[in-house]
């Protein structure tokens, strides 16, 4: 009971009121400390939620308005670790960043507070149980986040910031008219006007919604929340918004706010897959297999390192919806990879906030290893393990759709999909670590510790890569939940 | 379809009664309109003062829905999107208007008479949609409101992209968001209060945000045209 009210109450004040501090009190050393404490407590919360989960225990608050099931805590523990990573990497960054933009150091409170009130919105959404607010929530993400991606204020920022915006809330647009089709057409059956809201109660009515009405509801669904997932073909958005904002900001997008997309989905397949049809099932290999190849290989047409990563989550993404379309082990994966993509993807984007750091540009550059050993050999780490080598977790969800498959054409297209994105980006980055060395001013300044976040998480997905089987307990969970 | 029985002889979506028709169908002809002049009027005050005119007509449907069916907390939602869409709104738009001092919006991407031909289309597919959609939950009265939602669904959509003034994109938006608030009072009529303040407080947010970003893109380029805007490229 104290856990429950704790997680649905206190904790979301607690990041509430941390949100106006950091903006009142302003950027400092208390600042620092004060966020420090209340993001380390946050990630300790998600831990004894993930712990709870994997007990089998789900907890609900307010007349299950608020449950926290594995697929939440899941969410919860990677949106956490995403937080706290890009929280102290900010410490330095942001410094750097505001000197180069000419932007007030003292101002950086504003970001400190949005970055807190993104980090509770998302906590809201995967709580939520609420079909409404967790769509109230996802858009919500949109708007703290826009404001971050166009922080450095200068054209190309606000270009992205619009963009964001702009696609980012009509798309939503789509997924509300799919949740209200859904809503509306329980509420029609049942007369009761909770049982189309609460996630749990659509699980235990889905049958009942006519075929075509169910069906159109879904794509509406996939649709609007693809848009903030960034699956093609409705990702225009996202690579300006990644290559554009601030990086640890770009590491927060492709991590947990992309996440935020597509746990929206994987929420709404989940409780719908009883009474999905084949159609759904096509749509989402189509769009998988569209987002896998034209992420992946847009990736070899581009030279801005970020813009390849951002290139490289599209595809990504395109994975997590190929394994959703093979029930139930595949969402299962789809859970894994959004859990395995999100931590390395974020800690590929804060090495390349590194060497932005370091060299002062994010693209053209080469032999990174012989000026920097630790910061080339970790970019290249981090983007082999982003690839699915093994022993990184990324490995078992990369690789995993492939057991669901029972198509030999379908396998092989994926392979080929994956190939295609390995070498496009193992290419590009092989260059940057170890081609022939630049004569680049460096920026001796730039501090070594900024290096320890990204090489944390790296080692993350390497232990769970090495004893996989707490991770799989809770993916596996998660579809049950 | 209990709920729509207990909602005897003026059960306004289901049951199809007369009464509602009467009322609703003038409306959404009306905000059909509005829309029209919020879209391809070329000076944004006209187009602020016309998307007051449509939310006022919005609250009128929500009133009037509100008259005839027993769901009291309409009045609620009427007095909610009255303050929000017809005051907060609009003296938010029309205040960055008169604070970057721009009178008409920049050249629109499309020309005028196939902008105009492209709004017609779209009212067009929009109640295609929306009688047409093999959909068995909606009855008569109810897909006018469907279409009429989906067709200020689809005219949003169509400025927000084919305009290039961010404040008329912002407007565009607004508007948009009133086809969404057509289709909850039609679709989802019966949820909590709750939901409704979340989501008329995202799309007040929404449209203060981007009407922040639109003064911040007016100082930078000097312009409000987002499509000057083209220092990324894919």
């Amino acid at each position: 009971m104290i856990v429950e009210y704790a997680t649905i109450i206190i904790v979301p004040l607690l990041m509430a009121i941390t949100s106006i501090i950091s903006y009142l009190v302003g950027y400092g050393r208390l600042l620092k400390i004060i966020l420090a404490i209340v993001y380390g407590f946050m990630l300790g919360w998600s831990i004894l939620l993930a712990f709870l989960s994997c007990l089998g225990i789900t907890l609900s608050a307010f007349g299950m308005e608020f449950r926290i099931d594995a697929l939440s805590s899941i969410f919860i523990l990677t949106s956490m670790i995403i937080a706290i990573s890009c929280l102290i990497y900010s410490y330095h960054y942001m410094e750097y960043y505001v000197s180069k933009h000419g932007l007030r150091l003292k101002g950086l409170g504003l970001y400190y507070s949005l970055l807190t009130i993104t980090i509770l919105t998302v906590y809201l959404m995967a709580i939520s149980n609420n079909a409404f607010i967790l769509w109230v929530m996802v858009e919500a993400t949109t708007l703290t986040t826009a404001f971050l991606v166009g922080y450095g204020g200068y054209e190309g920022a606000l270009e992205a910031s619009w963009k964001y915006l702009l696609l980012c809330v009509v798309g939503l647009t789509t997924a509300l008219y799919g949740t209200s089709l859904i809503y509306s057409y329980i509420f029609d059956i049942t007369g009761n006007p909770y049982f189309g809201i609460l996630f749990t109660d659509i699980a235990r009515h889905v049958k009942i919604i006519e075929p075509t009405t169910l069906t159109l509801a879904s794509i509406m669904i996939l649709m609007g929340y693809g848009v903030k997932a960034g699956l093609a073909p409705l990702h225009w958005w996202l690579p300006d918004a990644y290559s554009e904002a601030p990086s640890p900001i770009s590491a927060l997008l492709s991590s947990i706010i992309t996440g935020c997309g597509a746990y929206a989905i994987l929420r709404w397949l989940i409780v719908l897959s009883p009474a999905l049809n084949w159609v759904m099932r096509a749509i989402l290999m189509v769009i998988g297999f569209t987002s896998i190849f034209l992420g992946f290989i847009s990736m070899i047409l581009q030279d801005d390192l970020k813009r390849i990563l951002a290139y490289s989550s599209i595809g990504n993404m395109g994975i997590i919806s190929l394994a959703s379309a093979y029930p139930p082990i595949g969402f299962a994966l789809a859970i894994m990879h959004l859990f395995n993509h999100s931590i390395l993807k974020a800690s590929a984007f804060l090495l390349v906030g590194d060497l932005e750091c370091r060299y002062g540009r994010r693209s053209g550059l080469r032999g990174v290893i012989s000026d920097a050993p630790i910061l080339g050999f970790s970019l290249l780490v981090g983007i082999l393990a982003l690839e699915g080598t093994p022993p990184f977790s990324a490995f078992y969800s990369i690789f995993g759709p492939l057991t669901a498959m029972k198509n030999p054409s379908i396998m092989a297209i994926y392979l080929i999909g994956v190939l295609i994105g390995f070498i496009a980006i193992t290419h590009r980055f092989i260059e940057t670590a170890w081609g022939s060395r630049m004569n680049l001013p460096t920026n001796e300044n730039y501090p070594r510790s900024m290096l320890i976040i990204p090489i944390i998480l790296i080692l993350i997905t390497l232990i769970l890569g090495l004893y996989p089987n707490p991770l799989l307990k809770m993916c596996g969970g998660g579809f049950t939940g | 379809m209990r709920h729509l029985n207990n909602i005897p002889d003026l059960s306004g979506f289901g049951g199809v009664s007369v009464q509602v028709e009467n009322v609703v169908i003038p409306l959404a002809s009306c905000m059909l309109v509005t829309a029209f002049f919020i879209v391809e009027s070329r000076r944004l005050r006209t187009s602020a003062y016309s998307y007051i005119a449509q939310s006022s007509l919005l609250v009128g449907v929500f009133l009037s829905i509100a008259s005839l069916i027993p769901e009291p907390h309409f009045y609620i939602w009427a007095i909610t999107a009255a303050i929000t869409k017809v005051l907060i709104v609009p003296w938010l738009v029309l205040r960055t208007i008169a604070k970057l001092g721009v009178e008409f919006e920049e050249k629109p991407v499309i020309p005028t008479i196939p902008s105009y031909i492209a709004d017609f289309s779209l009212m067009i597919l929009g109640f295609w949609f929306g009688f047409n959609l093999p959909l068995p939950i909606l009855k008569p009265g109810f897909r006018i409101c469907f279409g009429t939602s989906l067709t200020l669904m689809f005219l949003g959509i169509y400025g927000m992209t084919g305009k290039s003034c961010a404040i008329k994109q912002t407007i565009c938006l607004c508007h948009l968001e009133n086809g969404i608030h057509l289709l909850l009072a039609t679709l989802a009529y019966a949820t909590p209060i709750t939901v409704e303040i979340g989501i008329l407080t995202d799309a007040v947010l929404a449209i203060a945000i981007m009407l922040y970003l639109s003064t911040l893109i007016k100082r930078v380029s000097g312009s409000l045209s987002t499509y000057r805007l083209s220092s990324l490229r894919w």
